[in-house]
């Protein structure tokens, strides 16, 4: 089946188009170097409100070295949109409406992260088209779990190819705003070809005390299955000491308080629906915090991006689900 | 990208907070209310400036003796960039020495108060944001490469020496060991 994904801006004289956002999102993950990459690019507010923002971020986490690359905010008047596509000055992600195919760009020479990514979906897409509740507001997604990548990316004066590399891509939309009461666990974990890959989610309270159903899916070659509320459990334990790389540096100069958030060290998610049963233990070595400041509104969000390392196993069907790889977690309060 | 003249120190802070005032008048004065009968001193690199607000508004002058001042902060360009990239916050660059903040608590309280009313208009007021870009464009040095950032920096940027750790050893302040 083909769907065509483009971006969700407002109908003329929406009333709720103040609190419109739109994001395209791109997460690579190359095994050989145990990089993890996110490249995210978003529209914040209504498109012709002067306030309204675009923001893209890039940043990639090196095992063993750090962070690299920066956020930009630029106004939304000012980005360059597509039907499915947001460029910044420094950052770019297009999205093929046809083919679904993603190109990503990165040119940050002061971030010493530079990127050009093709990324080419393997799998079926998962779509939430139905507004899923979120605050006072709503959110709907669409998710391509696995992308073949191809490409070059610069990071701390090393140049790679992305051969070998696996990729995951969303788009998200919806009507919030940041500091509203929400929050949301999200996690993509992908291990090297031809392993398993696995995209998780549910939403939550800002405290992440009242959480939403969970939905898991599991894709391995032509097994592609979603599992769904009281078949999947999560469970967090421990506490991430890293330190935490935060952005933009404006916003975490003004939050003080959120320098040093409560993050888990380790994610067990159990799956196991009475006939297919598995496992995934996720444990995080870093973490960014990306300070999202509502433009049209006073509110914060605050969304912690954790990439690290999972292992899995068990059985759905007759496949086994065994394997390792790498993967992010997503924590926004 | 503009043409003009690259803006003083001086010019900087008057629009910031003349912008502040047009923009969310309500914050303007509660940042009044916060600091009026103050006098703040602001050093960046070779220039430095007393702030004040009087009777007739807000006065940015130039200043020499930053002593006699009610407080004052003190940095460079440099370091104003690495907070806006996060490639450092606030608490680093005051341990590292790369921003001096004097005066009595209470003072010093209160510039970080009046800094932050103006950093929380700021995601909302699209002029602020051009002057903090304006001056990203014109006091970025072109050949800066940002090295990559771990997070916050150690708590002193100096090491402690072994009698330090001794004496702590002795009175048992050395925390566990990690798996302890």
């Amino acid at each position: 089946m083909t769907y065509f994904d483009f971006l969700r801006p407002p109908p003329p004289f929406d009333p709720s188009a103040p609190a419109y956002k739109d994001w395209l999102h791109l997460n690579i993950i190359d095994h050989t170097s145990r990089s993890v990459a996110l490249v995210n690019v978003s529209l914040h507010g209504a498109p012709l409100d002067a306030r309204s923002r675009a923001v893209g971020t890039a940043l990639v986490h090196m095992a063993g070295i750090g962070w690299l690359g920066n956020l930009e905010v630029i106004g939304l008047l000012e980005a360059a949109l597509g039907v499915s596509s947001i460029g910044l000055r420094n950052v770019g992600l297009s999205v093929d409406p046809l083919s679904a195919r993603v190109a990503a760009s990165v040119r940050d020479g002061q971030g010493a992260f530079d990127l050009r990514a093709d990324a080419t979906p393997d799998c079926r897409p998962i779509l939430v088209e139905q507004h899923l509740p979120l605050g006072r507001g709503w959110i709907s997604w669409y998710a391509v779990p696995r992308l073949n990548v191809s490409g070059t990316w610069t990071a701390g004066g090393m140049t790679r190819t992305l051969n070998g590399a696996s990729a995951y891509h969303d788009h998200n939309w919806g009507r919030w705003h940041w500091g509203d009461d929400f929050g949301w666990e999200w996690a993509c974990l992908l291990a090297p070809q031809p392993g398993p890959c696995f995209v998780l989610s549910r939403t939550t309270d800002r405290g992440h005390l009242h959480c939403g159903p969970p939905s898991l899916t599991v894709c391995m070659g032509d097994l592609h299955r979603t599992f769904r509320g009281a078949s999947v459990r999560l469970e967090y334990s421990g506490r991430l000491e890293q330190p935490v790389r935060r952005l933009p540096g404006a916003l975490a100069a003004l939050h003080q308080d959120r320098a040093q958030p409560r993050l888990p060290g380790r994610l067990e998610v159990r799956v196991d629906d009475g006939i297919d049963r598995f496992r995934i233990s996720f444990e995080p070595r870093a973490a960014a915090q990306l300070v999202a400041a509502d433009p049209i509104v006073r509110g914060y969000g605050f969304i912690h991006e954790l990439p690290g390392e999972f292992v899995c196993s068990g059985r759905v069907g007759a496949t086994s689900i065994d394997g390792e790889g790498l993967g992010v977690l997503e924590h926004v309060d | 990208m503009s043409t003009d003249a690259p803006l003083s120190l001086r010019e900087f802070v008057s629009a910031l907070i003349e912008t502040l005032g047009e923009e969310h008048p309500a914050a303007l004065a509660r940042m009044k209310q916060i600091v009026e009968h103050r006098t703040a001193g602001i050093s960046l690199d070779a220039e430095t400036v007393s702030v004040s607000f009087g009777p007739d508004g807000l006065r940015v002058e130039p200043a020499d003796d930053l002593a006699l001042l009610d407080g004052a902060g003190a940095t460079d360009s440099a370091t104003v960039i690495d907070l806006l990239d996060g490639a450092i916050e606030v608490p680093g660059a005051i341990l590292d020495g790369r921003l001096r903040v004097t005066g009595a608590l209470e003072e010093i309280a209160r510039m970080f108060q009046a800094i932050e009313i103006l950093l929380d208009a700021s995601p909302r007021t699209p002029r602020l944001q051009a002057l903090a870009a304006r001056f990203q464009s014109e006091r970025r040095a072109p050949d800066r490469m940002m090295l990559p950032v771990r997070g916050q920096s150690s708590w002193y940027p100096f090491p402690c020496g072994a009698r330090e750790f001794e004496l702590l050893g002795r009175l048992d302040l050395l925390p566990e060991p990690p798996g302890e």
